[in-house]
């Protein structure tokens, strides 16, 4: 075999593809022929290279991009068979949409009603099941604000008031392994 | 085995569970953009091809025929069509644009090797780095003609069979191997230097 026959031949070589004949007369060939065997150390080189080419991670926001699209998908297409697609971004939307609405009527409130309310107290930080309910009770000393609001809104997660200190209500959304995204 | 899984998922998909089809994307989307990268040559536009390529899946679910097809060809088809259609498109978009060449009158690929120090290239002892050999490497795949770029990409960043890859591309298991050779053979010229200085 001569050498250009064999440096055609490096592809398949490599990938075992040729037949046990031909595979051996290219071994030999490679023994002894210092050009050709350069050639192919650099061949395997390059595949070597190639193999090694690292993965790429998509970014950040790929799999909210994809969700999107795929619940507009999943509306069009039959709303009542797919509506429970996706629904770690209903959970983390709808709610925190229904709590940006309560917030704003609780500034309302207070402007129309400026003598403050006394809540009977709650629980130091209360903290409650962001799969269920993305809405937390954090604690702000110091402060009172739209207590009748607050008040309803613990009675409707089962949380006992206690009292020592005052509290505030805020919106807040987490991701699906209950970390914090965003007010 | 990965194919039975995804088979699985997919029988799962279509009898409405909401967890299967994302399990499908975790699964997949790191090699599918791994390969749309390289193919295309930019992340961004990989991105988007492989999102379309996820709707595409989804849309399909109804109809998928598990059994029929090894799913991982049928998920390499659709994004390597959506590839080729990209580059296709870029193609007509740059002869509109750039009609005339580069002003140094080299290309990418050459204006890469230039900004290398010339030591990696003159000593032989000198390893260029991995990193470097990388970027060579993908800017020299993305300088390769579309119909070169996808089966090498497949048999050499996805590892698949020529087998699958003739599926997948839809072309004689012989026009397979020759593409992957020529395509193989040229990286192999155009990165040369680098090559035997890895030795
Ligand atoms: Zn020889």
């Amino acid at each position: 075999m001569n050498c250009q026959r064999v440096q055609k031949a490096l592809s398949d070589y490599s990938d075992g593809l040729l037949t046990p004949t031909k595979t051996e007369e290219i071994r030999e060939h490679l023994v002894s022929c210092v050009p050709c065997r350069a050639r192919c150390q650099s061949f395997q080189n390059m595949l070597s290279g190639l193999h090694t080419l690292p993965p790429i991670a998509p970014s950040t926001d790929f799999d909210l991009r994809l969700q999107r699209r795929l619940h507009e998908i999943s509306a069009e297409r039959s709303p009542r068979k797919h509506s429970n697609w996706l629904t770690p971004l209903y959970r983390v939307l709808i709610p925190s949409m229904v709590g940006l609405v309560l917030l704003i009527s609780a500034a309302a409130y207070l402007s129309y009603h400026p003598q403050q309310l006394t809540l009977p107290s709650v629980a130091n930080s209360v903290r409650l099941d962001p799969e269920e309910n993305p809405h937390r009770v954090m604690e702000q000393p110091g402060q009172t604000q739209s207590q009748p609001l607050l008040a309803d809104f613990l009675s409707s997660q089962d949380v006992q008031p206690s009292e020592s200190t005052n509290y505030v209500l805020y919106t807040v959304s987490y991701d699906n392994n209950g970390a914090l995204v965003g007010f | 085995m990965i194919p039975d899984l995804d088979d699985e998922l997919m029988q799962r998909c279509q009898a409405g569970d909401i967890q299967a089809f994302d399990e499908l994307v975790t699964r997949h989307r790191v090699s599918l953009l791994s390969f749309a990268s390289r193919v295309v040559g930019d992340r961004e536009t990989a991105e988007d091809l492989v999102q379309e390529t996820f709707i595409r899946m989804f849309r399909a679910i109804p109809r998928y025929k598990v059994g029929k097809a090894k799913f991982t060809t049928w998920m390499y088809r659709i994004l390597s069509n959506l590839c080729k259609n990209e580059l296709r498109n870029r193609g007509r978009r740059s002869q509109i644009v750039t009609k005339s060449p580069p002003e140094n009158g080299q290309n990418d690929y050459q204006q890469i090797i230039s900004r290398i120090p010339a030591a990696a290239s003159s000593h032989p002892d000198c390893q260029l780095e991995r990193k470097e050999l990388h970027a060579m490497i993908e800017q020299a795949i993305s300088e390769l003609p579309p119909k070169y770029r996808i089966p090498l990409a497949l048999r050499d960043i996805q590892d698949l069979s020529y087998e699958e890859i003739a599926k997948i591309v839809k072309i004689p298991m012989g026009t397979v191997k020759s593409r992957i050779n020529r395509a193989r053979q040229t990286l192999q010229e155009r990165l040369k230097p680098y090559l035997e200085a890895e030795t």
